[in-house]
């Protein structure tokens, strides 16, 4: 009895459900790419309003995404592998930005960082003043997509087998060696698959973004914001600049999908 | 000759290792069921767990000791540890594998003499055909000789071995069993190897710690245990070899 | 077996789903009919009155309200929204929608004008319009919204009277444009922005400090109302639209500080 037959029923039923799923998430970006002209996207790719948004996406997204990579790994290795009763509450709450809606975020990031905020008179004596700059945007990105990558690389990490590092260690080398040696070229893919959920979260980020940086073309109206802009005047161009961010987006996952083949075959330490 | 002292009281969750075995450049066996502390043991040699209280001698080296609150760091201990399951690295291919201690701490040597040695243990032991394999498709045996490797490049003082055959099929078994026995007699320093096989025992001629819920239950050879095994386990155990 | 309880698990739930979306059609067959109002954000207190008393008076009525910004609305009506009713902030959208065709005609309900206001702290020190280039966080309304138009108008009367060393001080000065006035008012109650220009019926919170715009700068701000060609009540929404302009209708609004209509 072939594995087909095993399942038939309930195969079709499910394929049938995964196709109507499928359908959902693809066909409405066909409609998108459809429903626009060869001239309107050319118009919208010269609007002044077009590239100060897609400048300042990639870069405030890239800037984010360093950050959380750069502080969440460690965060997330120790979470995986400390004994601390502390870990479990540690990771339910770096999972808590995750079901907060993100406008709540932008009004406690306010709340927190602004001028009447928690820390405002701190940041008023040094000089600092965050709410309606670039940096703000940078904030509410890392806010709301650093929890996924500090999952799926925690997650990555559990999966390492102890051992492993025990070996490493008697062989000769420190904690962090150890730690770049083996531990994170072996758990790269998940780490991977992480940064890449956080970058996209970040790209697309617009509530927290909205109310904690505020919408001023140039400093901190992202792409997200500008097609909410753009609505309000011009369906067509909303839907030029949507197109933008979607392939933009699927260009970014694609690299981030080859980083662990490129890093391979650059790094053959022996042989 | 090289002798070798340890004795320990540690805790890990709710189990206590409460234990003291030494050897010297003969191998030593360490039996017992499951969770009763062997491979907390050895994981303790290595350095993985803090004690509550311990001394480990190796030579002429203090590798622990509570009392003067010396505790050697993994890296420096100069042991070559061999997990069970092998644990080799996923992301390397064998020959970087067995040449990674060669790579790390002070003592790191350069690309060619790194590869020199690898490739020359290698040779010794019998696999040279596959240094440029990857690690994933390696049979059990095969695993183990590359973990050996690797472990024995590094020329460490005290050899370290969890269930080695266990994850082997019945005829691979033998085969690695002798070829085992054989490379730790010309290896001439000492070793300790966790096993569930009292053939294991036989093939080394090893001297027996029996550990039961993290206690030494008995010591000595085979020949004390199968005349007056102190337990169950025990003559279970030895039932094989009593024969 | 599982796989059977799975099957029927699946199954039902897709049948549920449907079901469900066939069920909402007929729900609608109760005693109420259901008028559905898109107003601007402004219009927020003042409508909900204007709900209350509407609805006590037309107990056979329900009135469904949705509040955003006037420009917002404009383009969900262009893109097919099923409302039955639109009250603007300006002209211009209304206009827009009547040359759509979504809308046969308007007729304007009530006015405002602008204000600047300021958290109840001051902390820039403002107690004159002139005093707004003192301000170093300032927040006004996007390009689109309604309240965002009139601002630029007000800017503009402004640098011919001020000069225009004083608008390009404050147009330095802007550090968010927000979508709706609510929104621009709550960047100032949170103290976050020094200044703003809102609606004076925006004005009236216990966390807002208001100073007026004289009025040769200040704008003419002009509330349309109109029923939708599509909606499927317009005798309904004639009632409302008959109610917002009479007597208690214009009671109401004027109780929330809008003006009557130029």
């Amino acid at each position: 009895m072939s594995q087909e037959r095993l399942f038939s029923p309930l195969s079709t039923l499910g394929g049938l459900l995964g196709v109507a799923l499928l359908g959902l998430l693809t066909v409405p970006l066909v409609a998108l790419a459809l429903s626009v002209s060869a001239e309107a996207t050319l118009a919208g790719l010269r609007h002044p309003l077009f590239l100060p948004a897609l400048s300042l996406s990639l870069q405030t997204s890239l800037a984010s995404l360093s950050l959380t990579v750069a502080l969440g790994t460690p965060l997330a290795w120790w979470i995986a592998s400390s004994q601390s009763k502390a870990t479990k509450v540690v990771a339910l709450l770096v999972e808590l930005p995750i079901v907060i809606p993100p406008a709540v975020l932008g009004v406690a990031l306010l709340q927190t960082f602004g001028r009447q905020g928690l820390l405002g008179p701190f940041l008023e004596n040094i000089g600092l003043a965050i709410p309606f700059t670039t940096q703000a945007v940078i904030i509410a990105q890392i806010v709301v997509s650093s929890p996924f990558f500090i999952q799926a690389a925690t997650n990555s990490f559990r999966k390492v087998d102890p051992d492993t590092l025990i070996v490493a260690r008697t062989l000769g080398s420190s904690s962090a060696l150890a730690f770049f040696r083996v531990v994170l070229p072996i758990s790269l893919p998940g780490l991977v698959t992480g940064a890449s959920l956080a970058w996209a979260r970040a790209l697309g980020e617009f509530g927290a973004t909205l109310l904690f940086a505020g919408n001023m073309p140039g400093q901190t109206q992202t792409m997200p914001l500008a097609i909410f802009s753009a609505l309000e005047s011009d369906v067509q161009l909303a839907v030029v600049f949507s197109l933008v961010l979607v392939a933009t987006g699927a260009a970014l996952l694609t690299c981030l999908r080859l980083l662990p083949f490129i890093t391979k075959t650059t790094w053959r330490p022996l042989s | 000759m090289r002798h070798w002292h340890a004795s320990v009281r540690a805790s890990v969750g709710t189990f206590i290792l409460d234990v003291t075995l030494k050897g010297d450049s003969s191998p030593v066996a360490i039996i017992g069921p499951n969770g009763s502390g062997k491979t907390t043991f050895l994981r303790f040699l290595a350095g993985a767990i803090a004690p509550e209280c311990a001394e480990f001698v190796l030579g002429s080296r203090t590798l622990v000791s509570t009392r003067s609150g010396t505790s050697a760091p993994m890296e420096g201990r100069r042991i070559g540890y061999l997990p069970q399951g092998y644990s080799l690295f996923s992301h390397l291919n064998v020959l970087d594998n067995v040449a990674f201690g060669l790579s790390v701490g002070p003592g790191r040597l350069a690309l060619a003499e790194r590869r020199n040695r690898a490739h020359s243990i290698l040779r010794d032991l019998g696999c040279s055909g596959l240094s440029h394999r990857p690690v994933s498709g390696l049979s059990g045996g095969e695993q183990q000789r590359i973990a050996l490797a690797r472990a024995l490049v590094i020329e460490p003082e005290l050899l370290l071995l969890d269930e080695p055959l266990a994850a082997l099929d019945a005829t691979t078994r033998r085969t690695v069993r002798g070829f085992l026995s054989e490379r730790l007699t010309l290896f001439g320093r000492p070793s300790i190897m966790a096993t569930h096989d009292v053939r294991d025992v036989v093939a080394l001629g090893a001297s027996i710690y029996a550990l039961d819920s993290g206690r030494v239950i008995q010591a000595g050879i085979l020949d004390d245990l199968i005349r007056e095994p102190a337990s169950a386990f025990i003559a279970e155990f030895v039932g094989p070899a009593a024969l | 077996m599982r796989r059977a309880l799975l099957l029927r698990l699946t199954a039902s739930s897709v049948i549920w789903f449907a079901a469900t979306g066939c069920a909402q059609e007929q729900t609608g067959g109760s005693a109420k009919t259901s008028l559905v109002v898109y107003a601007a954000s402004s219009l927020t207190d003042a409508f909900r009155s204007v709900k209350e008393a509407f609805e006590e008076a037309n107990p056979e009525i329900e009135v469904r309200m949705t509040f955003a910004g006037s420009q917002v609305l404009r383009v969900q009506i262009e893109q097919g929204a099923l409302a039955d009713v639109f009250a603007s902030a300006n002209q211009h959208h209304m206009n827009a929608l009547i040359e759509g065709g979504h809308i046969p005609s308007s007729q304007p309900f009530a006015s405002n004008e602008l204000v600047l206001v300021v958290p109840i702290a001051n902390p820039a020190g403002i107690e004159g319009f002139e005093d707004l280039k003192k301000a170093s966080l300032i927040v006004l309304g996007s390009d689109n919204a309604p309240v965002g138009i009139y601002t630029r108008q007000v800017l503009e009367r402004a640098q011919l009277a001020l000069g225009a060393d004083f608008i390009a001080t404050v147009q330095s000065h802007v550090v968010s444009l927000e979508h709706n006035v609510r929104l621009v008012r709550a960047k100032v109650e949170m103290g976050e922005a020094d200044a703003a220009i809102v609606y004076r019926t925006e004005a009236s919170s216990p966390r807002l400090k208001m100073v007026l715009i004289p009025k040769k700068m200040n704008a003419q701000v002009r509330y349309p109302i109109g029923a939708l060609a599509r909606s499927a009540h317009t005798s309904q929404a004639r009632r409302f639209l008959d109610y917002v302009l009479s007597n208690e209708g214009q009671r109401i609004l004027h109780s929330h500080d809008f003006l009557a209509a130029e």
